[in-house]
């Protein structure tokens, strides 16, 4: 099993009271709220924290991107991969921005020429992350919800062929059209650097992106155990479909983490600030993360019956432990869970969000520490 | 109300209901139906031979693959105004139904007697904003279109079927389909409004949220000959709210147009 320690870098110093007035942290929530005294510190807080997972032994560190929220300051993860690189350079970390998401660029060549930059950068140390956004993004770029798959699928395309391209070529899409498609630099990897799919567990994206030309590794992101377990099997089921075996590589979970002396002290320590994730940062109305045409009416009843509870009522530590929302406890307690998980999926890709919340530095670095001391190694095997 | 009819247009199947008798009329309507919405529709019958197509992608009309937004629905009702031979034919849309009929007219009106767009989205004006449908809960959605509150009161409190749940979403999405972007407007048929040659009326609700009656001086800019009735008391969907009133105005407004 590998390690990529995830972050998103949320405006931790918000004033969660005056911020709760407000229908959702996303989209429409005032800007007033950032200082950028405050926050600009919380970069280099931040920053700091992913060269410090790096220190402790993790295979890679992950950053994604997010707009006009409190819940993540990177709408840019590129820039902060960049500072990644540079902070790691002549390591072999791997730096993965899972991931950019294509349908609300306006043009995908920045994004084919910006991967291939950092790839360039970091001497083929990148891992390149495709996303859709989350609903919130649509709204708050104008981007058509109704054609984000068409326009995921459009963008994929053009970046991918033009990684692998020597010379120009025309792309004629139906939201995209270019008379010459031509990426310098070409990527240090070759014909591109890996591409993961960080998902929700959305049907059309498992089925698109286990096929046998992809076969790209599915991230899954914020789910309880027993829905990662699900879509890992739908996954590898619809490998068989197309003739082959789905690995362990091809799995991956991201998900808080905490790690403590024991069960009660990281209960303790970790408690307000998962309440300050689940119950705050990710409240975000129906109406805001699904706009028409996000997913399709089947896949959005159906996304309705599962996310029951969710952002309406408050979620308590002890149902998010039970559901295997995050995982908190001692190093013995977190080694189970991953155990646990790997035993029914054979899951090899992990990304512990190390920071989540308003945690604070102290915390997130002995947590990351222990991690990287007390549960990793001996999960390696795995 | 008759049974629905179907019209084929490239593989897809649209639906339609005719009533009435007389001239014959054109209703577009409204993009998120709400139950009882037939008022308007049968005092219009009195006096008209009323066609009442569910738009390409909404109500129990398919979503056809060569619906990508409004252009297409336009050039999909100019098809369908040849293919049932319609001519001096009165026009009544209601919110993106009034849209689509501004976008149909202004592409080709030969066939178009006169036009009546009630609360019409398509045109904006500058620093009067349109409510952000999209964001509102499915509850705010309804009763901001509604003055009187009571008119849906029931309709609120009633649980809905899965069937029925899916028939609102998508029309939702058709919504979207053809309005996220630009948002409820098109700035190329605001540009050429002046094309649209048969007298135009609208109609507004002095309370109307969605699309404040103000925008009228937008119309008015590139059609200065264009009416406009404001009904007091009365929301987004006058036809829904004030049926009575709002056929007796389009009713008159034809009866002085008609030669």
């Amino acid at each position: 099993m590998k390690f990529y320690a995830f972050h998103l870098m949320p405006y931790r110093h918000l004033d969660f009271e005056k911020a709760d007035e407000y229908r959702s942290y996303w989209v429409n929530l005032p800007s007033g709220f950032y200082d950028p005294k405050l926050g600009a510190k919380l970069y280099h807080e931040y920053i700091d924290q992913l060269v410090y997972a790096a220190d402790c032994g993790f295979d890679g560190i992950s950053v994604n991107e997010h707009h006009q929220t409190a819940y993540g300051l990177m709408p840019a993860p590129n820039l902060i991969a960049s500072a990644l690189i540079e902070r790691t350079r002549g390591r072999d970390t791997k730096i993965a921005v899972i991931g950019r998401a294509l349908p609300i660029a306006g043009n995908p060549i920045t994004i084919a020429e910006e991967f291939a930059m950092l790839d360039n950068l970091s001497d083929g140390r990148l891992i390149a992350g495709f996303v859709r956004g989350i609903g919130c993004e649509y709204h708050s770029s104008g981007v058509n919800p109704i054609y984000s798959h068409d326009r995921f699928h459009e963008a994929h395309d053009i970046i991918t062929r033009a990684w692998a391209a020597d010379k120009p070529f025309a792309y004629e899409g139906d939201h995209y059209n270019i008379n010459y498609v031509s990426c310098w630099p070409r990527p240090v990897q070759q014909p591109g650097p890996p591409i993961w799919i960080p998902s929700q567990g959305s049907g059309e994206t498992i089925d698109w992106a286990a096929a046998p030309e992809r076969k790209y590794p599915m991230i899954m992101a914020f789910s309880p155990t027993d829905a990662v377990v699900r879509f890992h099997e739908v996954y590898k089921a619809k490998a068989r479909e197309f003739g082959y075996e789905a690995t362990g590589d091809q799995l991956g979970w991201s998900t808080p983490v905490y790690v403590a002396e024991t069960d009660e002290i990281a209960e303790r320590e970790a408690g307000p600030h998962i309440d300050k994730l689940f119950n705050h940062f990710f409240h975000i109305p129906v109406e805001y993360l699904f706009p028409p045409g996000y997913t399709s009416v089947r896949s959005f009843q159906a996304m309705m019956e599962f996310r029951k509870g969710i952002g309406t009522e408050k979620l308590e530590l002890k149902g998010l432990l039970q559901r295997g929302n995050c995982i908190v406890g001692s190093p013995a307690t977190v080694r189970e869970k991953l155990e646990a998980l790997h035993a029914r999926t054979g899951f090899r890709i992990m990304a512990p969000m190390i920071q989540f919340g308003t945690l604070p530095d102290e915390l997130v670095k002995k947590s990351t520490q222990m991690f990287g001391e007390e549960v990793a190694p001996r999960l390696r095997h795995l | 109300m008759q049974e629905m009819l179907d019209y084929e247009c490239m593989g897809a199947r649209i639906r339609y209901r005719r009533k009435g008798g007389g001239p014959t009329l054109l209703l577009l309507k409204n993009e998120e139906a709400l139950p009882g919405d037939t008022a308007f529709i049968d005092e219009l019958a009195k006096s008209f031979d009323v066609i009442v197509p569910d738009h390409p992608g909404f109500g129990l009309s398919d979503t056809p693959d060569w619906l990508k937004g409004m252009g297409d629905t336009a050039y999909f009702y100019l098809d369908f105004i040849e293919a049932l031979k319609l001519d001096k034919l009165h026009v009544v849309g209601c919110s993106v139904g009034g849209w689509i009929a501004a976008e149909i007219a202004v592409r080709d009106c030969r066939r178009i007697a006169s036009l009546s767009l009630l609360a019409p989205y398509g045109v904006r004006k500058s620093g009067v904003p349109f409510g952000d449908v999209f964001l509102w809960t499915p509850e705010e959605s309804v009763r901001k279109r509604v003055c009187d509150q009571t008119l849906v009161d029931d309709f609120m409190a009633r649980q809905k079927s899965k069937e029925e749940e899916a028939a609102l979403l998508k029309d939702r999405y058709g919504t979207a389909r053809l309005a996220w972007n630009p948002r409820f407007f098109n700035p190329e048929l605001q540009r050429w409004l002046h094309r649209i040659k048969p007298p135009l009326q609208t109609i507004w609700g002095d309370q109307d949220e969605l699309v404040p009656a103000d925008i009228f001086d937008a119309w008015k800019t590139g059609l200065p000959d264009a009416k406009n009735t404001v009904i007091k008391d009365c929301g987004h969907l006058p036809h829904f709210e004030h049926p009575e009133t709002s056929a007796a105005i389009v009713r008159r407004f034809i009866s002085e147009v008609r030669p």
